[in-house]
């Protein structure tokens, strides 16, 4: 049964549904955004998307509302911004998303958009804190816009080729994995077509019907539009999670073919890699095993969405670390009855705020994985012999520049690295620390 | 035309929320709980606002552990409730706060959602303080609807003043600080503070913020309050929060503006020192600024010389005032080339700022459109906004306005150091 959600927020950094349809849109390249709502509503959205789509400031518009527009209607205030993109874009799709007060006080927002006469598809939403969090605006949004754009019925499949779906740049380190993800596709003789809300222009995404299989990524933000692409479209779909670790990627490349056959027997470059990398990571592993010992913790704690919190996890038990007695929290809601997770204790971060308050108060001398968010919590308690690495947003204390990834060959080279730097630090008692 | 790397939002309306000034008002108040009558999103917002403000704590090294944080509870409005309503459920929520925390008392926040819908949350909170025995109170503002960030902070003071302040004997030496600004530890507080000390006086409390019930009930025995710092658009609620603290409870209030700058600084230590009857202290302090400020400024005008300097506005004059900034050049004599009006700015924001410039300098003034001229010719530039890389130094002016005359210090030190590098973007 699901748990009431009166939470301290304190363990709950979910963003509301408005950044997530948002961040569904910001990943088509060729889209127009336009908050329908209050400034400080539309900037905190502005905000966690620009960290990672550079020009969402410009391609992201707000009708700025206020209390007057509540009483006497946001119709002036829209038709003016629908102006501004007029005259500033001709975009080939536009979102308009309503904050939860407009979207309650039954403006036609599709009325005024269609009197606007545009020359480009425009989808109006609902996407305020009322409709959920960030995956309710994502996943609306992907409806949303197959509903308007749908796929046309006739395909003809090329052999061989498979779209992502659930992918988001939005997520921490999100576009860099996603290049991995299609660098590991291409590798094993893959055509990957279409990535809606990760990369994919329109025209890109009209084209993804002639895939042989959709892969869902990131169940929460892929899995409902996979299914509605298999009962719309008839395109099957697998949900093999994410691939994170060396045997995680062997393994998800594995479930792929169980359903496609690659295009081209390029498998012997992937191979080659993997046996490469494999030899490599294991020397290295070992060399470091001789004066650090292998890497232990007594406690670990991984904190994240739901599918990277879950994979990361995994891919800590099976083959990066010792991880000790793990915690998996999870930002969004937890789907009710769905509890199989590997051998931890998976926790909602929207209703189990006790429990990883104990769990956060007896990590010294273990791990953490998760975001900005609850390593200030440790500080703010003054733990900090703890080895710590962002998984997840919020980030505030990390620069991202590199094309490191976490998921695939070249993350699993990128998180055992990091892994074995933050444990010899924490062994030399270098944990997180305020100072 | 200089384009915004961030583009440059005409920000027409107020672009905050009451929701999160009422929060941050008690978020480090012993014993307070606040709830938020909203969906859960609103919490998210809050939540990244204060760990924003928490690290930037930790990155400027006033960053201090341990303290208490107030729970933020989220009664979690969803869509049905806008048909059947969300009473209930804040009922529920507030049953389940108590229960679960224990607080001193509870301060609820109403949304815009709730605002629209119409719950009556001080009819809640009545119900749930008879019903627990503790302070219940609900503000008065919906969300975005009634007012902004700074209109919530002064509800919240509002409501603990009504309900913990009670009458006390005077102490001639303390001094209530009004507002937020940082927090105790950071520097804006920590120099004013200094300031009081040079007068004798002892800063008392940072009310509504950082306060005990037991340390807001003696704040009347105050000698006066003033307000810590902030802009204009600020000055606003902060002088009403004292201005009700001398109605109420006959705590005068200094309402001499803020200390910023050296000219500003020094006139207001000479108001404060007047309304305090410590002249003789406040002219003291105000030479030994003058002494320090032009002392560290001795050779900055040398550092920057030859450049070509410009400052850039895109904040309202509510928010955003030159004077520090302009004040810079003229004690040292630097060159100011000029000043542009970027495109953020309405016409009638363009208009008051440029009424506020003829009374501060003679520098020449440009409107973005036409400036593309001496915007390629500059070879640094001061802004409130990210501008395009052809402005190759550039730096960023501090949102909120700096106290005393650290600003100016930090602004010249960076200034001399943006000058030795070839180009980039420097946050002061």
């Amino acid at each position: 049964m699901c748990k009431d959600r009166w939470e301290d927020v304190n363990y709950r950094v979910d963003t509301c549904a408005l950044t997530g349809a948002a961040a569904f849109f910001a990943g088509i390249p060729d889209a127009v955004l336009v908050a329908n709502g209050p400034l400080w509503c539309y900037f905190y959205a502005l905000r966690h998307l620009e960290k990672t789509f550079s020009d969402m400031g410009r391609r992201y518009y707000c009708t700025q509302t206020d209390g007057q527009a509540v009483i006497h209607g946001t119709e002036g205030l829209l038709r003016e911004t629908l102006e501004a993109v007029r005259t500033q874009y001709s975009p080939a799709v536009m979102l308009v998303e309503n904050s939860c007060a407009i979207g309650l006080i039954g403006d036609d927002t599709g009325g005024i958009v269609r009197e606007a006469q545009l020359s480009w598809p425009t989808i109006c939403l609902d996407t305020g804190g009322l409709a959920g969090g960030f995956g309710e605006g994502y996943r609306a949004a992907a409806k949303a816009y197959f509903a308007r754009l749908p796929l046309t019925k006739s395909r003809v499949v090329e052999p061989g080729s498979v779209n992502l779906l659930g992918c988001t740049a939005a997520y921490f380190n999100g576009r860099n994995d996603i290049q991995e993800l299609k660098r590991l596709l291409t590798l094993a003789g893959y055509r990957v077509l279409a990535c809606p809300g990760a990369g994919s222009r329109v025209e890109d995404i009209a084209g993804m019907a002639a895939a042989e299989l959709n892969i869902v990524v990131h169940r929460e933000l892929g899995g409902e539009l996979a299914e509605l692409l298999w009962n719309q479209q008839g395109i099957p779909y697998i949900a093999p999670g994410i691939p994170y670790g060396l045997d995680g990627s062997q393994a998800w490349l594995e479930s792929i073919r169980e359903r496609v056959i690659p295009r081209e027997s390029s498998g012997n470059q992937l191979n080659r890699e993997l046996s490469d990398l494999r030899c490599h990571l294991q020397a290295v592993s070992l060399e470091l095993q001789l004066l650090w010992g292998e890497i232990h913790f007594s406690q670990t704690l991984v904190a994240g969405p739901f599918s990277a919190a879950t994979g990361i996890a995994r891919a800590l038990q099976e083959e990066w670390a010792d991880t000790g007695a793990l915690t998996v929290v999870v930002r969004e809601s937890l789907p009710c009855g769905d509890m199989s997770i590997l051998t931890g204790d998976l926790l909602d971060g929207s209703a189990d705020g006790a429990i990883v308050t104990e769990r956060l108060s007896r990590l010294g001398g273990g791990l953490l994985m998760g975001s900005s968010n609850e390593k200030m919590l440790l500080l703010r308690r003054g733990i900090t012999e703890v080895a710590y690495r962002h998984i997840s947003l919020p980030v505030h204390d990390e620069a991202l520049i590199g094309d490191g990834p976490f998921v695939g060959l070249r993350g699993a080279a990128v998180v055992q690295e990091q892994l074995w730097n933050r444990y010899i630090d924490l062994c030399q008692g270098r944990g997180i620390s305020s100072k | 035309m200089a384009l915004s790397k961030r583009a440059v939002k005409i920000t027409k309306k107020s672009c905050s929320c009451t929701m999160p000034g009422i929060w941050k008002a008690v978020a480090h108040n012993p014993g307070a709980l606040v709830i938020f009558h909203s969906p859960w999103g609103c919490g998210h917002v809050t939540r990244e606002m204060d760990l924003g403000g928490q690290y930037r704590a930790l990155s400027r090294r006033y960053f201090v552990s341990g303290g208490y944080t107030a729970p933020l509870i989220i009664s979690g409005l969803k869509e049905e409730h806008s048909i059947f309503g969300g009473e209930d459920l804040l009922r529920r929520c507030i049953d389940a706060s108590v229960e679960r925390h224990h607080p001193a008392y509870i301060l609820i926040a109403a949304s815009c959602v709730s605002g629209v819908i119409g719950d009556d949350t001080m009819a809640v909170a009545r119900e749930a303080e008879k019903k627990w025995g503790i302070p219940v109170m609900a503000s008065a503002c919906g969300g975005f609807l009634d007012g902004d960030y700074y209109t919530g902070f002064y509800e919240a003071g509002r409501l603990l003043a009504e309900r913990f302040l009670s009458k006390q004997t005077t102490d001639p030496d303390r001094v209530t600080l009004l507002g937020d600004q940082g927090g105790p530890s950071a520097p804006d507080a920590l120099e004013i503070k200094e300031l009081l000390r040079d007068l004798g006086l002892k800063s008392f409390s940072h009310f509504p913020s950082y306060s005990s019930v037991e340390e807001m009930e003696i704040i009347p025995s105050s000698a006066f309050s003033l307000a810590v710092g902030g802009a204009d658009h600020s000055a606003v609620w902060l002088r009403k929060m004292g201005t009700d603290l001398q109605k109420r409870w006959e705590v005068p209030f200094f309402d001499g503006g803020f200390p910023v700058g050296l000219a500003g600084t020094t006139q207001w230590l000479q108001k404060l020192g007047a309304f305090a009857g410590r002249e003789e202290a406040s002219q003291k302090t105000a030479d030994r600024l003058n002494i320090r400020l032009l002392t560290a400024l001795a050779d900055f005008a040398a550092a920057v010389k030859g450049m070509q300097t410009l400052l850039c506005i895109g904040r309202s004059r509510d928010f955003f005032n030159p004077e520090w900034v302009i004040e810079l050049f003229s004690l040292t004599g630097a060159p100011l080339a000029g000043i542009v009006l970027l495109e953020s700015l309405t016409e009638e924001q363009r208009g008051v700022m440029e009424r506020e410039l003829a009374l501060q300098t003679t520098t020449p003034v440009f409107y973005e459109a036409e400036a593309e001229g001496v915007l390629t010719e500059a070879d640094l530039v001061l802004t409130t906004h990210e501008l395009q890389d052809t402005v190759p130094r550039q730096l960023f002016l501090p949102l909120l306005t700096p106290v005393g005359i650290s600003g100016t210090l930090t602004l010249a030190e960076k200034m001399v150091r943006m000058a030795r590098r070839k180009g980039g973007m420097v946050y002061v």
